[in-house]
């Protein structure tokens, strides 16, 4: 199997053995793990619902899961003898792909297939409606932007992830003389990890929002 | 987190998105068309319309989400 599937395997297996320990008990004064939980979720719920507005709540745990997966992913390179499976382009264009995937059928649920359509030929209204070539252009312009979007969805994250695993790899080969060097660098790898977490949920939440907003 | 916060993100994002979608445009107009010229036996052309419908595509994806967190930083 490959390593990059086995770490993803095992970052799943541990996401899931602290939600179930989480929310095994749930109580109406939380304990420390519930608190944490809690906090963690709420604000998650109130980044997504900030852009989305209340109808946002839909998509929290599509988004959530994916920000804290992503998260634990990039923060796996850190870990001695572990690689983050982000800095892998297969790993990142798969969830992309999921992203691509659940927007497309979200845009068709929300405005209906011929107001998806409607949406892809740029909504001509008017005398522009009469003209053939503009809402071609669009159309093709459209869908372009759709296909754009997985692809440098999974590039910049894997790009980033990979350089940072790449710096610690490199500075790891300086042996003890360097180790004030990686310490500094894990510091500065922790706030890559997060910001890069942060920046996929974002663009996430943000293409969500281009459809349901019916942004133009 | 406080609102100024989630405003700063908002911006790092997109400033960190710009060079990737206006690049990877032309770059999969530029693939694209060359697997049309291959299978299609068309003209060279067909490459330059493709480059140059990524590159608007990348631009237009910029423009969308650069007004959409301008207005979100305002409200």
């Amino acid at each position: 199997m490959n390593a990059d599937i086995l770490y993803s395997l095992l970052i799943i297996a541990g996401l899931v053995s602290v939600s179930a320990i989480a929310c095994r008990r749930g109580a109406l004064v939380p304990g420390r793990m519930q608190n944490a939980a809690e906090l963690l979720f709420g604000g998650i719920d109130d980044f997504i619902c900030g852009i989305l507005g209340p109808k946002g709540r839909r998509y929290t745990p599509f988004i959530g899961t994916l920000f804290i997966y992503i998260l634990c992913m990039n923060l796996a390179g850190l870990v001695p003898f572990m690689k983050s499976p982000t800095s892998n382009w297969s790993t990142t264009l798969a969830l992309a792909l999921c992203v691509f995937a659940y927007v497309q059928y979200s845009a068709v649920r929300e405005l209906g297939f011929l107001g998806y359509l409607d949406h892809l030929f740029g909504r001509p209204r008017g005398i522009v409606a009469f003209s053939v070539f503009i809402p071609i252009l669009m159309f093709f312009i459209h869908i372009v932007s759709e296909l754009i979007r997985p692809i440098s969805l999974s590039l910049r994250l894997r790009s980033n992830i990979w350089g940072e695993d790449m710096l610690i790899g490199v500075l790891s080969g300086f042996g003890i003389k360097a180790v004030p060097l990686i310490v500094f660098s894990m510091g500065i790898i922790i706030i890559g990890a997060v910001v890069q977490a942060v920046v996929f949920s974002l663009l996430t939440t943000i293409y969500f929002a281009l459809v349901l907003t019916h942004e133009e | 987190m406080k609102q100024e916060t989630y405003s700063y993100i908002k911006i790092l994002g997109v400033v960190i998105f710009i060079p990737f979608a206006v690049g990877i445009g032309p770059l999969l107009g530029f693939f694209t068309g060359l697997y049309l010229v291959k299978k299609f036996s068309l003209g060279p052309y067909v490459i330059f319309i493709c480059i140059t419908l990524g590159f608007l595509s990348g631009v237009f994806e910029t423009i969308r989400i650069i007004k959409f967190i301008f207005r979100e930083t305002k409200k």
